[in-house]
């Protein structure tokens, strides 16, 4: 019984740390219709910059700060790179993207190496604690808290705040907002900041769980993907549970199912794409994600 | 989706050897010229591997170690000068065959080195064959040799439940550690014949495991309910086959929801080896592992290879570097054998059929009926930390595996 629940909660821990990671792409994705590919690598990204800061000895704290700016100031530079590709397909816009995830990996590796890093979690969340008589490391606590809270946080400002009010509305027509005097460049601008500043620190929290590695852009680009597509695009609410539910499939199917747990998470996801094409909680139709 | 990359490794010091090659005397059939000319035609060899990926430091430490092989013999190998051609295969056999068959009809190198994934090393074996191209694996230990004359390796084999390490470790398992072991891999061709080998040699003896599961390679990160398994079963031991970032992972969470200190950890070499021992950190430390090299062998040729690649490089060798150094071996001895051959690729062939024994890193590698792959001692060495410098200390040697 200890064992089915220490699995479930671990299962809700990974499910808020990528919850961060892909809320990102679902905000951008869903409000821009841009295909943004190069999430996983801005993730990376924030993964990198957490080893760098860390390992020169600033606080994880303001290691995490840092790397969510970092991320901001790159979704600026990114932005103006892909706006041109608006008006273009999908299908462009996945090339390009991808090329570009291509060449921010390869910057980072040209960086930091090939090498595996590991970045120590924060001293005061250093061990482990009894939990369900199982044990537990504090630093998984930590990001379930710290990810909780971060994620109400963006919940609430997506669906409480003014601003909140106009991305929504911005998914839903953007054309309609730009004649009620709304500068929906900006808002993009804004969405799109916003989207990389969470992959970055998404990247960065998960970073003494995950290990900086290469290669692991692509499996958080496909968990993001996936869970966008059960979640619904645009959707903080949707992200949530979505990562939440990719997050328990993980765990009880690497538990109790072996080798399938990957293909149950692919299962679950063209459940969705069948049954419910719009996500969970989906503003609009998840039509490009096939 | 396809990512590519080759690209010419000129290290310093081959860098101007490489281009000014093939002049004299190509193309003339002056009598006695003739001779002198095949002498020193380029050798070119590909150097095949993972450059980007999750096994990307694996094949970064093959690529060093054999260019310490080439710096320690003035980047000449039987007297040619060599060309070095490396090609990515991001540990995925469709690009790493895209690759391969660049090299072999492209480059047209004389041999091929390397290969990390068994998965690669499978799908490239028939072009191997189509080319008529010597290719010496030097880390992928799932690739069946024998079933292709053109498939050599420098490292253990694990292609069959009775070869390569794998049975020795389990048999010793079973004697030393008796019922109850828990097996843990990489669930892809590599790890599957790993633990297949230790099961056949733990089982044989007697011995009976208390579970096994095999994790989605490259796609885990979490190991957590596997590990939540593990302890609900209360295994004697766990026995583990993982390498690069998924070791760096697993052995970092073994210790995190605590397993580290209350079920022994065993594994081969690849668990907790040097290019991944600073990010695991203490939580290597005590790991007991088997494989058939360490820097500790005693030897001439393996202080030489330790001492030139830390000079070198500024890093430790791996396990993956020695076999790769082992692979510039073989080529200099396949052609300093002098068999007879239309082409560099047919003499390095012939050559590599009248190897018998070699002074390598391992101490002494053995040809003699072992079927186109070595013969190496299996030692068991326990991972120490003094003073934040890692080392592997020998334990024992379990004897001779092929």
């Amino acid at each position: 019984m200890s064992t089915l629940m220490i699995i479930i909660f671990n299962g809700l821990a990974v499910g808020v740390l990528l919850f961060l990671i892909a809320v990102g792409l679902s905000v951008i994705y869903g409000l821009m219709d841009v295909l943004n590919l190069t999430h996983g690598a801005m993730v990376l990204v924030g993964i990198y910059l957490a080893f760098d800061f860390v390992s020169r000895g600033i606080p994880f704290a303001v290691s995490l700060l840092l790397a969510t700016a970092a991320g901001a100031v790159l979704g600026l530079l990114l932005y103006f790179v892909l706006k041109p590709l608006l008006k273009y397909s999908e299908l462009t816009q996945a090339l390009l993207t991808l090329g570009v995830a291509y060449i921010i990996t390869d910057v980072i590796h040209a960086i930091w190496g090939t090498s595996f890093h590991s970045v120590p979690a924060p001293q005061a969340l250093e061990g482990s604690v009894s939990l369900f008589g199982e044990v537990y490391p504090i630093y998984r606590l930590a990001v379930l808290v710290v990810g909780g809270i971060l994620a109400t946080a963006v919940i609430l400002g997506f669906e409480r705040t003014t601003y909140g009010a106009i991305l929504r509305a911005a998914v839903q027509d953007r054309e309609m907002l730009g004649t009620i005097r709304i500068n929906v460049n900006m808002t993009f601008l804004g969405a799109f900041v916003l989207g990389t500043a969470l992959a970055s620190l998404g990247g960065a929290l998960g970073a003494p769980i995950l290990s900086a590695s290469p290669g692991l852009d692509h499996q958080l680009l496909l968990f993001s993907l996936v869970i966008v597509v059960i979640g619904g695009l645009g959707s903080a609410r949707g992200t949530l549970v979505g990562a939440l539910l990719v997050g328990l499939v993980q765990s009880l199917g690497a538990a109790y199912s072996g080798g399938f747990a990957p293909f149950l998470l692919y299962v679950t996801m063209g459940l969705f794409l069948i049954l419910r094409p719009s996500g969970l909680f989906g503003l609009k139709s998840a039509r490009a994600a096939y | 989706m396809i990512k590519r990359k080759t690209r010419r490794l000129m290290t310093g010091t081959l860098g101007a050897t490489l281009a000014v090659v093939m002049l004299s005397g190509c193309g003339q059939a002056a009598i006695g010229g003739e001779a002198s000319a095949a002498k020193t035609e380029t050798l070119k060899i590909g150097v095949l591997i993972p450059t980007s990926g999750v096994y990307a430091e694996i094949g970064s430490d093959t690529a060093k170690g054999f260019e310490t092989y080439l710096e320690l013999n003035d980047s000449k190998i039987a007297g040619r000068d060599v060309e070095v051609v490396v090609a990515d295969t991001a540990g995925d056999p469709a690009i790493g065959k895209t690759a391969a068959q660049r090299l072999i009809q492209q480059d047209e190198v004389d041999a091929v080195v390397g290969v990390v994934s068994s998965a690669v090393g499978l799908a490239i074996a028939p072009d191997m064959d189509a080319k008529k191209t010597p290719l010496i694996i030097t880390v992928a230990s799932g690739v069946p040799v024998g079933d292709s004359p053109y498939v050599w390796r420098s490292n253990l084999p694990a292609t069959g439940s009775d070869v390569g390490a794998a049975p020795v470790v389990g048999k010793y398992l079973a004697e030393t550690v008796g019922d109850g072991v828990y097996t843990m891999a990489s669930d892809y061709a590599g790890g599957r014949t790993q633990i297949e080998g230790f099961l056949n040699g733990y089982t044989s003896a007697g011995a009976k495991t208390s579970g096994e599961v095999f994790t989605p390679f490259q796609t885990t990160t979490d190991y957590q309910p596997y590990l939540a398994e593990i302890k609900a079963a209360n295994p004697s031991a766990v026995y583990a086959f993982y390498a690069g970032g998924e070791a760096v992972n697993f052995v970092k969470q073994y210790e995190a929801f605590g397993l580290k200190g209350q079920i022994p950890l065993f594994g081969l070499s690849t668990l907790a080896s040097p290019e991944v021992l600073e990010a695991q950190g203490d939580s290597a430390v005590g790991i007991n592992q088997f494989g058939e090299w360490s820097a500790n062998i005693e030897g001439d040729v393996n202080k030489e290879f330790v001492a030139a690649y830390v000079d070198l490089h500024d890093s430790e060798p791996s396990w993956y570097s020695a076999t790769a150094y082992l692979a510039g071996q073989m080529l200099e001895e396949a052609l300093a054998q002098d068999a007879e051959g239309e082409d560099l690729r047919t003499k390095i062939m012939e050559g590599l059929k009248l190897l018998e024994e070699i002074d390598s890193p391992m101490g002494t590698t053995k040809f003699e009926g072992s079927n186109q792959s070595p013969t190496h001692d299996v030692l068991r060495v326990e991972i120490t930390r003094e003073n934040g410098v890692f080392g592997n200390k020998i334990i024992e040697n379990l004897g001779p595996a092929t």
